[in-house]
């Protein structure tokens, strides 16, 4: 019976996992300046209320600039420290990347993955460069089955086109 | 001693004429929000001055600089605070006087939020009307006034200069009022301030809701350099609440002040606390 009651947890979260995804594809332009210093990135996932909910991606080199990324650092980088652990890495050179979601965040206690709640969700992409500007971008999905969903953004200097897709 | 009863009547007339008492003072730090699981220091200045942001007078030394004569009096009573994210008060950092402005280091080894202060105790400042009709004003208790003084009202002036760092998570132990004339609190945490977002703060007297309706002011930095102050103001209500928001980025000092009668038998006419916030606003 225990046994039995653990499998179907499993089944079902796994289900739950798998039934959507939402892929953010972007583009760090590239820039004519000199210096040229490769961006610091952060993507991530709020709520409705626009709390912070998952980091999706963190490239940087230094934590004492990570606070530039002003978003994030007040949504999540400064209160969820070590959350974001595992998505971290190095910043980019310009060029088209593509990170993915497939809806779960880490728990209260960041021992284990769970699924969001369905409903609404801001998806935030926020680029700032040393010496540089810092572009800022959000997005409202829709986190519900049978819901495909697709937005075009447009950064201004430091973040070209970004194309959200949920399915 | 001091007749809170009259309070609100006192602050509603006195709160326009008092203006004025005092030049603006403010510290600015370098940096307000702080990312580093090491040990960073920021850099800090203090003035009194007119202009925001712009220095014009020291405001503190550690007897090493360089300080107007009539300034020494008030800079030995004035005291420097730091407020440590556990909530342990200790002694500030040493500042040292410049001919324009003081400056500080800080240092700031644990996460969370420090409060700064630059704290002048009770000081007895004394206003009045020479004979020929001109004001004037002296300080201290025993301080000597021309002959023929005319107009003469005894104050106790008190004034407290605040800013607030966070480094890595903010928290709010640094903010709980410590009493003692007036201090900003509320919902909103002073390091988390961006232009177009619903701002709740509060004031505090002497570590109680502030009950007298109190205008508060809020100046954007760079006054020199624009031809109005464009102040926002906000009155405070009945438990000393007040709302805003920012409609740009950038340091903003907020400037509060309070004057309460002394009663009949009081030989000081009028108690002045007055507050002087550093805030920083960021983009959205």
């Amino acid at each position: 019976m225990k046994y039995f009651f653990c499998w179907s947890f499993l089944l079902l979260s796994a289900q739950v996992f798998s039934a959507q995804k939402m892929t953010v594809q972007f583009e760090i332009p590239v820039l004519d300046v000199n210096p040229y210093h490769r961006p610091y990135v952060a993507v991530w996932i709020e709520d409705a209320e626009r709390r912070g909910v998952e980091s999706l991606s963190v490239w940087y080199e230094g934590d004492k600039w990570l606070k530039d990324m002003r978003q994030w650092w007040r949504k999540l980088g400064r209160t969820k420290a070590g959350a974001y652990d595992g998505v971290t890495g190095a910043t980019q050179r310009p060029a088209r990347y593509q990170i993915s979601w497939n809806g779960t965040r880490w728990n209260k206690t960041q021992t284990e993955k769970i699924a969001v709640e369905p409903g609404e969700y801001f998806v935030n992409i926020e680029v700032a460069r040393e010496a540089g500007g810092r572009d800022f971008l959000r997005q409202k999905i829709s986190w519900r089955n049978g819901q495909p969903q697709k937005f075009v953004l447009n950064g201004k200097v430091e973040l070209g086109s970004v194309q959200i897709h949920v399915e | 001693m001091k007749n809170v009863v009259t309070a609100i009547i006192v602050s509603t007339f006195t709160l326009a004429s008092s203006l004025g008492l005092a030049h603006g003072r403010y510290i600015l730090p370098t940096h307000t929000v702080l990312s580093t699981n090491g040990v960073e220091s920021i850099g800090l200045i203090s003035s009194i001055s007119n202009d925001v942001y712009h220095p014009d007078l020291p405001l503190g030394d550690n007897g090493k600089g360089t300080v107007p004569k009539d300034l020494e009096p008030m800079f030995r009573s004035l005291k420097s605070i730091l407020l440590q994210p556990d909530g342990v008060k200790v002694e500030g950092p040493p500042w040292q006087s410049f001919s324009r402005f003081s400056a500080a280091d800080l240092t700031l080894e644990k996460a969370g939020t420090y409060r700064l202060s630059l704290m002048q105790p009770d000081t007895a400042m004394t206003t009045f009307k020479h004979s020929d009709g001109s004001p004037g004003r002296v300080f201290g208790s025993n301080a000597k006034l021309p002959e023929g003084a005319k107009g003469i009202v005894y104050r106790m002036v008190s004034s407290r200069v605040e800013t607030f760092i966070s480094k890595n998570s903010p928290n709010r132990l640094a903010l709980k009022p410590v009493g003692g004339g007036l201090e900003l609190g509320g919902a909103t945490h002073p390091n988390d301030l961006f232009v177009d977002e619903l701002v709740n703060f509060s004031l505090t007297y002497d570590g109680q809701p502030l009950s007298a309706k109190t205008q508060v002011h809020l100046v954007r930095e760079g006054t020199r350099h624009r031809n109005q102050r464009n102040e926002i103001k906000v009155k405070t209500d009945e438990f000393g609440r007040f709302s805003l928001s920012f409609p740009e980025s950038g340091f903003y000092l907020l400037e509060a002040e309070v004057e309460f009668e002394g009663d009949e038998n009081d030989p000081i006419d009028f108690y002045h606390y007055s507050l002087y916030v550093t805030l920083e606003v960021f983009p959205q």
